[in-house]
């Protein structure tokens, strides 16, 4: 079985859990789902793994978003604004457009950097390109892009997680 | 006070600071994407806190799980726009692309859009690199 149709099962379990409750409220549903998930990460190791890959995703993006905003207010708030804008190319491994999309569209949502386009390098890979409210070094950057928000969401969707 | 309390009005303050920030960013911050970074993000953050503070005041259960729904709703469109926005910029505004310090995009402007505009003013994607 692939991860569509546990997630489908998870929630089929859900509503099972939830039907068998007088009280019909959101909550229960969602006590149910994390019930199924415990039963079916059981059964389906590579499922358990998925959904704290995902999990985990979630919580390191909202950690980046929050400490770059707290960056970005610095920023706008300093006495002399010293800005230091560029583009850089980033390479990108991912290829599927689901892949590319959560890719840009978290880039876009941290505070200080912005996805503007996707396109293809001379050698013919896609790369994202992305503005940097201050730049410094271009080269890390784009390794601590790489690192931090690629590696994470190919962890989710490539199969083969060890979390 | 309870401490809920304070921890909403610790939210809403937030919420508030980070909508003021952002609009003392659209006014001090020098061009079009720089405006943007302080737009399209602190807003995020502020509308997060605002809606979660609110949440947490009503305390009613539907209307906190419709406030979760709202903030993945805005997390998942809001740089859609952003990005669109961006593009848009980069590819009509040459004197804006020229003052950046470091431009990786230059030389692939022309590859990056897929065709050229219909009205045949394509003169402005010529880049100069």
């Amino acid at each position: 079985m692939n991860t569509r149709n546990v997630f489908l099962m998870n929630l089929l379990l859900a509503v099972l859990w939830a039907a068998l409750h007088a009280d019909l409220s959101v909550t229960t549903f969602i006590v149910g789902f994390l019930f199924g998930l415990l039963l079916l990460s059981v059964a389906h190791r590579g499922y358990g793994a998925t959904v704290v890959g995902v999990v985990g995703f979630m919580l390191f993006l909202i950690r980046a978003i929050i400490v770059s905003s707290i960056q970005v207010a610095g920023y706008v708030l300093a006495p002399t604004l010293r800005l230091d804008q560029g583009i850089i190319e980033i390479p990108l491994e991912a290829h599927s457009d689901l892949e590319i999309a959560i890719l840009a569209s978290s880039i876009t949502l941290t505070p200080g950097t912005l996805s503007v386009d996707v396109g293809r390098s001379s050698t013919g890979q896609r790369v994202l390109y992305v503005h940097n409210l201050v730049m410094g070094d271009a080269d890390a950057v784009r390794n601590s892009i790489k690192s931090d928000f690629e590696r994470r969401i190919l962890r989710v969707t490539r199969g083969g997680m060890t979390i | 006070m309870t401490t809920g309390q304070i921890a909403i009005i610790v939210l809403i303050l937030l919420g508030a600071g980070f909508m003021l920030i952002s609009a003392i960013g659209i006014v001090r911050l020098p061009d079009v994407f720089s405006r943007m970074h302080a737009a399209g993000k602190a807003s995020t953050v502020g509308i997060s806190c605002l809606l979660l503070g609110a949440g947490f005041f009503f305390l009613d259960e539907f209307l906190f799980y419709r406030m979760i729904v709202l903030i993945a709703l805005i997390f998942a469109t809001a740089p859609i726009s952003t990005t669109a926005l961006a593009r848009a910029v980069y590819n009509n505004e040459p004197a804006l692309r020229r003052q950046l310090r470091h431009d990786e995009m230059a030389g692939s402007v022309a590859e990056a859009i897929s065709a050229p505009p219909a009205d045949g003013d394509d003169a402005i994607l010529t880049t100069p690199s």
